[in-house]
């Protein structure tokens, strides 16, 4: 199936007082009509600045976001217009992702009077669509943003983002905010979203159980780069990368493995400034050899749909189920090996 | 032995909306040398019990507390200020959440460090720089004799925490309340300031108030966990039994709601919900303040406060209809 969205060699380089620093630094990956695709990475690593430029909110250093067919990255803000109803966004905090002087009704309405979308008899009744579409009543259109709870704020959220009929939401933490007994009833909204309307998710978070829960593909950032991709399956049941095991292993299960000991990942994310020589996680990771420090590692297909980023990737796959190797030696970063990899 | 014992605990706010019952008549003990968990959503009460039993509560007309805070013979709720300014980062210390704004950003980390110890024992400067340096190393602070003299901004979050546990340590307190100590932390970091709290806990002898809204992060930390919901303790038993067998439908439909592994191949479920939200505390429901959302409620239920009952032996629900239930 042609993707919906490839991104290709994605930088995004913010200027700084003693260089730039390297948020997105070679990011690539696709994303199909109707999937989910699930970007996991702790604060820093770059994964909200990827969703911000997919959605061209800010400018590519580099690289090609193709949308349908489509490079967007290079135009203008008047040539994007068009496109921007394609992409829409739900982000995290309820709270202040709405404006608190108007009312939800007008909220709701206002993507329709920017298009000039149909008379104001119509867009009522949209509003009210929408609204029932997401679970609220059509009384809430009255209602003012802090009238409603946490949990009825992020329908609203949600309700605008499909207001326009987009082919992909970009969900950035769009459930951290949330308390535990309300995120379930948000997820479960999502997800029976996708199945009606057939959207695609770039679904931006940082809780491993919520994303696996959501996602069919999953992407691990690290410092800018994105170490491993997998399908949730596969991923879950055969993480290669080191930085991807120590993001699992972290991660509190329920029921706690009995006597498990957690290995701890020791220090901090480095600065993306300037960020490690070699494979940039090789400050942290136990298996760390001279070649880490020295080399970029090259992306390696464990299987068909799982590219790992690490020179001892297929050591490493192989105390689990030894997967058909196929080294294709190009460098990550140039875009040709991941779009085919993915 | 119990290092603490809250007995009836209630406060309330009266604010334009009504008197709010932030946290109403809660009772519990924590025992020497546990971790004791307070589990509750936003709103619960979780964090003014804490700052009850700390008094750190603003002081005006339109906070009251009430109820008996026991650490020892002594009644913390009754104190003297002066009294209570010497229980409070010796006896009793506490962890906040945000370890940025958490810190003093003019102060070196040293002398944050030290005004605890110089306030609480009668130790020279160089001693009190000496133990400083120890207790980042205590954290495991690499190189503290060059990070002592750093300000906070030089750190990320995850040390600035460590920092912060540091300072709670200086005087070797009984019992450390730490308030959501890792929720602004990644998960990363997060297992590694739970795997230091656990040691140091171990090696200090010290007993801990986990107070979190993660149930998932209780499992390898606490002993004993207590579930709040709007102001009041609805569940109370070891952490093995209420994550195994949850008696209150709220615990249950918390840990429903979470997601869990799924076989390989296997299509998501839904996750299980609890419908509606917390209530507004100034408005709660004549009985049981989860009856609009339980679906095991009944008439009783929506006239009858339930009181705690024993399910089984060390364990309290506060339900009408509580049974231990394996999920």
């Amino acid at each position: 199936m042609t993707p919906l969205l490839s991104v290709e060699d994605l930088h995004k380089h913010f200027p700084d007082r003693v260089g730039a620093l390297r948020a997105v630094d070679g990011v690539s990956f696709q994303i199909k009509p109707g999937e989910t695709l699930g970007l996991v990475g702790e604060s820093g690593c770059g994964k909200s600045t990827v969703g911000r430029t997919i959605l061209r909110l800010y400018k590519p250093t580099s690289g090609r976001i193709v949308l349908e067919g489509r490079d967007i990255a290079p135009l203008q803000e008047s040539a994007l217009r068009p496109l921007r109803r394609d992409v829409q966004m739900v982000f995290q905090d309820p709270f202040s992702s709405l404006n608190p002087r108007s009312r939800i009704g007008r909220i709701l309405e206002e993507p329709f009077v920017v298009w000039g979308e149909g008379r104001a008899r119509d867009r009522r009744d949209q509003v009210v669509a929408l609204l029932e579409r997401v679970g609220l009543g059509a009384e809430a259109a009255d209602r003012y943003p802090h009238e409603l709870s946490g949990g009825q704020r992020q329908r609203v959220g949600i309700a605008r983002a499909l207001a326009l009929k987009p082919k992909l939401i970009v969900c950035d933490e769009a459930v951290s905010a949330l308390d535990v007994s309300v995120r379930a009833q948000i997820i479960n909204l999502l997800v029976d979203l996708q199945r009606t309307l057939g959207i695609a998710y770039l679904f931006i978070s940082h809780d491993l159980a919520v994303v696996e829960h959501v996602s069919n593909r999953v992407a691990v950032m690290y410092l800018g780069r994105i170490v491993e991709i997998a399908s949730a399956d596969q991923l879950w049941s055969n993480p290669i990368h080191p930085y991807t095991r120590a993001l699992f292993d972290a991660s509190p299960k329920l029921p706690a493995a009995a006597g498990q000991k957690r290995a701890v990942l020791e220090g901090d994310l480095p600065s993306a400034i300037d960020p490690p020589s070699g494979c940039r996680f090789h400050t942290r990771c136990r298996f760390a050899t001279d070649v880490c420090r020295r080399v970029e590692p090259i992306v390696w297909q464990a299987a068909p749909g799982h590219s790992v980023a690490c020179h001892h990737a297929e050591a490493l796959s192989m105390a689990e189920a030894i997967p058909t190797a196929q080294q294709n030696g190009i460098l990550k970063g140039s875009r040709h090996d991941n779009a085919s990899a993915l | 032995m119990a290092v603490l014992k809250v007995e009836d605990l209630s406060v309330q706010f009266r604010t334009a909306q009504g008197v709010v019952r932030a946290v109403d008549r809660v009772s519990f003990e924590i025992r020497a040398g546990e971790t004791l968990a307070v589990v509750g959503e936003s709103g619960s009460g979780k964090s003014v019990t804490a700052l009850a039993i700390m008094r750190l509560l603003p002081r005006h007309g339109s906070t009251r507390v009430s109820g008996r805070v026991m650490l020892g013979e002594r009644d913390l709720v009754g104190l003297a200020d002066a009294e209570m300014q010497r229980v409070r980062g010796n006896q009793i210390s506490m962890v906040f959440q945000e370890p940025m704004t958490s810190l003093n950003p003019l102060m070196r980390i040293g002398e944050q460090i030290e005004e605890g110890i110089r306030r609480h024992q009668n130790v020279s400067a160089a001693v009190s720089r000496r133990r400083a340096v120890e207790l980042l190393d205590q954290v495991r602070i690499a190189d503290p004799h060059r990070r002592v003299d750093e300000f906070p901004h030089t750190l990320s979050g995850g040390m600035r925490q460590r920092v912060m546990i540091a300072m709670a340590l200086a005087c070797e307190p009984k019992l450390l309340i730490a308030d959501e100590p890792t929720t602004a932390l990644d998960v990363t970091v997060q297992a590694q300031i739970l795997e230091l709290l656990a040691t140091l806990r171990k090696t200090m002898n010290m007993s801990m108030l986990l107070i979190t809204h993660d149930l998932s992060i209780v499992a390898d930390t606490a002993e004993r966990t207590l579930v709040m919901y709007a102001g009041r303790i609805v569940e109370a038993a070891a952490t093995g039994e209420i994550l195994a067998r949850p008696a209150h439908p709220y615990t249950r439909g918390l840990l429903g709601s979470l997601p869990k592994p799924r076989a390989a191949g296997r299509s998501r479920d839904r996750l299980t919900e609890i419908p509606g939200a917390v209530p507004p505390l100034h408005a709660l429901p004549a009985g049981c303040s989860f009856a609009e959302r339980c679906q095991r409620a009944d008439a009783v239920c929506r006239t009858d406060r339930p009181e705690a009952r024993t399910v089984t032996h060390d364990r309290l629900a506060v339900c009408h209809f509580a049974v231990a239930e394996a999920i």
